[in-house]
């Protein structure tokens, strides 16, 4: 085996894979990746299956160091700086670690979370079928809890599989899509479309949980102890975008959910600086149109087209192709 | 004599989610019809349907919508949820030991006092009930209570605390509930109990179902501390009642 050690980490970083589903029902949240895209992305450039737990890393930077070995690894997700023991390297692309050296990540710029995928994944004992870290509920392996210098995650050796690499998409501009409800008849028309058509602030409070938006009040229409069974809430101050990666599973103090953000866009709002900056969202269209964005699922396409897409190519194929 | 059921409002939660709603309100004869729901999907698995979650008067049903379309599943949980609520299924009844007050319960004296009684009345008043665990949601374990006296019921605290402890015991709105780990509440706290609701490395890691029937008794600081580090050490400490 080799080894991957955590020589230097931020906050805000822990392993995580596509999710702990089926204890929703105890009050167990899925945890998982914030974008779940740029995971499917880093594990695929070194052949692991989508959703194989990986380091989140959040928005400070990060440098790993391989041990007892060569290890491959790949960086998807929010732009850095990156190099390998001083040589700059390409994000959204897989690399090998020789035995000593250094991979060094800078701070997140345009974005929040990084995802680094180990080949042949990372070694732990699942929980519930996920190794994704909940501290508050103490899961998470090879360690439960955000990840500390010093941390070591065991590996099987690099395959020495030729590199590759892949354009993703930028994420989009543009306004948050929403599904408006569940309960989005505890306000008037003129609320929801205050709502609809102003421009929210991430505040800096915001965190895995919620990210709490500030911006006009919006008013209940029954006041704010109504029955809390909710996803996305609303405070009488504030607006609080649901993200259901490590929120609650249930319910917050004063909830209403207004609406649901829609998975293509938990993607893009997960790449928004949350932690860092706070930034002005676009106003979100005033006219949601439930049925045809129910009928249109975008996450899992999506995330399914990461192999074929043309995108991915090895390098040794791309020298190919410009040699002829 | 045959009961006409209301058909259920079918909701939108986000493009992978239909939220089940039977009340408006909360409601024990909603909670029935939930957790009947809740059964009928887990014994007839719906083709596409993920995880299900049930709560006072809704069901939350996840779905894969690459699997099956929101029309169709909507048509589905429709007919299902409109089948007789069938007998209720052999529930399990908990007696969960509880210390009321002082350092274990801060809110007692003042929930005293604005219903104009005394602690122990209120103790009194909780202890009597019979209650059944409505859902459990939250955070991990945390499981509410239907069944709550008509005289404890009160507003919610209008600044709730980012921290509770680990095992609260505490009213809110017509609810109570059993809090398992230290976490943010706006609910009155009246005291703690030694029962862990969720404790990995443990046979069963949860151990409360959606249906189960709750009862508390008093104990002592001094019982607490005790069933706390049995607790501790993997035990139940909740006591299994005859059914």
């Amino acid at each position: 085996m080799s080894k991957l050690i955590v020589s230097e980490i931020g906050p805000a970083s822990s392993v995580q894979d596509g999710g702990r589903h089926g204890a929703q029902r105890y009050g167990l949240t899925p945890s998982g990746a914030m974008d779940q895209l740029a995971l499917a992305a880093a594990n695929v450039l070194v052949g692991n299956t989508p959703f194989a737990a990986a380091i989140e890393i959040g928005p400070f930077g990060a440098a790993f160091t391989a041990r007892e070995g060569a290890v491959r690894v790949a960086v998807a997700g929010a732009s850095r700086n990156t190099d390998i023991s001083g040589r700059a390297v390409a994000l959204d692309a897989s690399m090998t670690l020789a035995d000593g050296q250094t991979l060094t990540l800078g701070f997140a710029r345009g974005g929040s979370f990084s995802y680094l995928a180990i080949e042949g994944g990372i070694t732990g004992e699942p929980m519930f079928g996920s190794l994704a870290v909940n501290a508050r509920a103490g899961l998470g392996s090879p360690y439960p809890r955000p990840l500390q210098a010093g941390d070591q995650l065991q590996t099987p050796p690099a395959s020495g599989a030729p590199e590759r690499r892949i354009d993703l998409a930028a994420p989009p501009e543009g306004p948050i899509r929403l599904v408006m409800g569940p309960q989005d008849d505890e306000f008037s028309e003129e609320e929801k479309k205050l709502f609809l058509d102003s421009e929210w602030k991430i505040s800096a409070t915001s965190d895995r949980m919620g990210y709490r938006l500030e911006g006009p009040i919006i008013k209940h229409l029954h006041g704010h102890n109504i029955v809390s069974d909710g996803t996305v809430s609303s405070k009488p101050s504030a607006w609080r975008g649901r993200k259901p990666r490590h929120g609650t599973s249930r319910n917050c103090y004063a909830p209403c959910p207004i609406g649901c953000v829609r998975s293509t866009s938990l993607i893009s709002t997960s790449r928004l600086s949350v932690m860092l900056t706070s930034r002005a969202l676009p106003s979100a269209p005033s006219t949601p149109e439930h049925g045809r964005y129910l009928r249109q699922p975008t996450r899992w396409p999506l995330i399914k087209t990461i192999r074929s897409r043309k995108g991915i190519q090895d390098d040794h194929h791309r020298s190919q192709l410009r040699s002829r | 004599m045959v009961e006409t059921l209301s058909a259920p409002r079918i909701l939108p939660s986000g493009d992978s989610a239909i939220t089940v709603e039977f009340s408006r309100d909360i409601d024990d004869g909603a909670n029935k019809r939930v957790l009947a729901l809740d059964r009928t999907l887990a014994n007839e698995p719906v083709p596409g349907v993920t995880e299900t979650v049930p709560t006072y008067r809704s069901l939350l049903v996840h779905y894969d919508p690459l699997l099956v379309d929101f029309d169709t599943l909507r048509e589905k949980l429709l007919a299902l949820a409109n089948l007789p609520v069938p007998p209720t299924i052999k529930t399990r009844r908990w007696r969960i030991p509880v210390v009321y007050g002082g350092e274990h319960g801060i809110d007692l004296e003042d929930v005293a006092k604005t219903l104009k009684t005394t602690s122990d009345d209120i103790v009194e008043r909780h202890v009597r009930g019979d209650y059944r665990v409505a859902m459990i949601g939250f955070t991990p374990g945390w499981s509410y209570l239907s069944g709550l006296d008509n005289s404890l019921h009160m507003p919610r605290r209008q600044n709730p605390r980012l921290l509770t402890p680990a095992g609260t015991i505490s009213i809110g709105g017509v609810q109570t509930g059993v809090q398992c780990l230290a976490g943010p509440s706006g609910w009155h706290l009246l005291g703690r109990t030694a029962v862990r609701t969720y404790q990995l490395h443990r046979d069963p890691i949860f151990l409360l179902e959606p249906g189960d029937h709750v009862t508390f008794s008093p104990v002592d600081a001094k019982t607490f501390a005790e069933q706390d580090r049995a607790a501790e050490g993997g035990e139940i400490v909740a006591e299994l009642m005859a059914a």
